[in-house]
């Protein structure tokens, strides 16, 4: 962490098994929820976060890391292209890990409003499923079996737009 | 996605109940048969779908009871025919044409039979012509009622363009090359915010009326309108911003005045524009296909000389017909672009003299287009200096190593 100051205020996450995560402010506000709470002044206690686990939180703390610390494209100064492309391959080595975790890290980036992340694990959902069928898709996605359209159901959601199943 | 009312409080503040007893037990583990994705919002399901083609996007309504009509949600409807009909005889070509609108009729029959939202764009882009407007009309208005901000009809090449039609507020839509004007007629006011109408015949009249009952459109682009002739423009209620013209064959002269336009991009023949009273104006791109630079092109923008801060213009190679004295002051130009045909023995020192009128010139790009193959050339070049205090980026496409580049990139570097 040698990119934060002593000085800069801290922010403590918790996560579903107890463990504590110390970070500085400026990398929380990547979260807009947290960011809210900062504003409402509630954050100066421990934020618990009973709906994630250390594994996908430290995994989100590094992706709020790392885009805290690039420069922001809506700054007026030139945009720094070298920056940009380095957010960019650091995005794509991010999103390498597998689809459970792939699912939770969205969970918890919806939960904690980080635009950029849940855009970055959709599009990453879409490419894992871009051209696949639809059983395919039901075993990547890990869609449970017994939650199924029947038969029936099915092949009159096929009729309706048969154009698409060609 | 800055949907800041999901459920803040109520897992951040308390705390899950169940978690609060017995932490360690759930969470950790892998879940083999729980679905996180169905147990999304349906915001976050759209936008994965979002990404991928629609055809595809459709078929995920099969996928399991949550996902049956998620895809109805999408707020934009790209219906980009893969095909393209140029090559094919003419029964494929019908036969491929009728698929295309089974298609896109079947997607808006869905949508409109599920209370589906607000629609953001709608893009539309295959051979489509004139007698396909029963369908085409079905689909505007479809764009219509569902307040879309976005349309898109690349039309592509036809025998004959369709005609965008104006939607009367009596239900009617109605082509003014077919049916003139009256004045009980009275125009449906129009959502669009961005309107791209390519191979779409829009008549003279039609954008008049068109710009006048559109409070939100800034962005309007014209592409191989048969009908657009005398383009005239201007007028308080004229809200846009972006205006562009490119490749309508049949119009002699644009004409834009007195409203707060941003940016004007023009392809095509060598025609009178005149510029007038646009104080907004920061961008302006002329592209003249086949006749050059002429000086008409620094007359037109003279009155608006003094707003512009990014100008491009394409020309043709022949200096003589630029003429110095024309070109006006260009006080406020940071980005000056000039795409220039050039043959063998031209020189671009000419040229450069349109950047020494731009003394705030931070990028400078000169795309060179040769005509002809090279040959040597032994004309000297006298080297004058400039200097371009704020010149940070300069580029030269097309560069060749001729003795006139030399020149040129040391005139530059003085």
């Amino acid at each position: 962490m040698s990119t934060s100051s002593s000085s800069s205020k801290k922010i403590v996450l918790k996560s579903a098994d107890n463990e504590t995560f110390e970070i500085d402010e400026i990398v929380a506000l990547e979260s807009q929820a947290i960011k809210n709470m900062i504003e409402d002044e509630c954050a100066d206690n421990v934020i618990p976060l009973g709906n994630i686990d250390s594994k996908t939180l430290s995994k989100i703390i590094e992706y709020c890391k790392k885009h805290a610390e690039s420069p922001k494209k809506d700054d007026n100064a030139d945009i720094d292209e070298k920056a940009v492309e380095d957010l960019k391959s650091f995005d794509a080595e991010f999103a390498k890990v597998d689809m459970p975790l792939i699912q939770d890290i969205l969970m918890a980036a919806n939960f904690l409003n980080i635009d950029n992340l849940i855009g970055l694990m959709c599009r990453t959902i879409a490419d894992r499923i871009k051209g696949k069928t639809p059983e395919e898709i039901r075993k990547i996605l890990n869609i449970n079996k017994n939650d199924l359209l029947s038969p029936e159901q099915e092949a009159k959601a096929r009729e309706e737009n048969s154009w698409a199943f060609d | 996605m800055a949907d800041s009312s999901f459920e803040l409080e109520q897992p951040l503040g308390a705390k899950g109940k169940g978690k609060e007893s017995d932490p360690s037990v759930e969470e950790d583990c892998p879940r083999p048969d729980v679905d996180f994705i169905s147990k999304m919002p349906d915001l976050v399901l759209v936008d994965i779908l979002s990404r991928l083609p629609l055809k595809q996007a459709v078929t995920t309504g099969v996928l399991s009871p949550r996902w049956r009509f998620v895809w109805c949600s999408l707020n934009k409807l790209d219906f980009v025919g893969s095909t393209t009909l140029a090559k094919m005889d003419g029964k494929l070509c019908d036969l491929e044409r009728a698929k295309y609108i089974n298609q896109v009729n079947n997607v808006i029959g869905s949508l409109r039979s599920h209370t589906s939202p607000m629609l953001q764009s709608i893009k539309i882009s295959f051979d489509l012509d004139k007698t396909c407007f029963k369908d085409i009309n079905n689909w505007l208005r479809f764009a219509l009622d569902k307040k879309v901000e976005v349309l898109e009809m690349d039309l592509r090449v036809t025998n004959e363009n369709y005609e965008f039609p104006l939607p009367l507020s009596d239900g009617n839509m109605v082509c003014l090359s077919e049916r003139p004007s009256s004045s009980s007629m009275v125009v449906e006011t129009l959502p669009f915010k961005k309107l791209s109408l390519l191979f779409v015949n829009v008549s003279d009249l039609t954008l008049k009326l068109l710009l006048k009952n559109s409070p939100n459109l800034e962005m309007l682009y014209i592409h191989g309108s048969e009908l657009l002739a005398d383009v005239d423009v201007g007028g308080q209620d004229i809200n846009i911003k972006h205006f562009t013209l490119t490749g309508n064959l049949e119009v002699q002269s644009v004409s834009l005045h007195d409203f707060d336009l941003e940016k004007f991009h023009y392809i095509g023949r060598d025609i009178v524009i005149r510029l007038r009273n646009l104080p907004k104006i920061k961008e302006v791109c002329i592209g003249i296909v086949s006749v050059g630079l002429k000086n008409n092109v620094f007359t037109a923008i003279s009155s608006v000389a003094s707003y512009l801060e990014v100008l491009n213009l394409s020309i043709d190679r022949r200096e003589e017909d630029l003429n110095i004295k024309a070109i006006p002051g260009l006080p406020n130009v940071k980005t000056l672009k000039l795409t220039i045909q050039t043959e063998k023995y031209d020189s671009l020192i000419a040229f450069i003299e349109i950047a020494k009128k731009c003394p705030k010139l931070k990028t400078f790009v000169m795309s060179l287009c040769w005509c002809t193959p090279i040959t040597r050339n032994k004309t000297q070049y006298p080297a004058i200096g400039h200097h371009f205090p704020h010149l940070k980026h300069l580029e030269i496409g097309g560069y060749r190593g001729l003795v006139s580049d030399l020149v040129t990139f040391r005139l530059l570097y003085t």
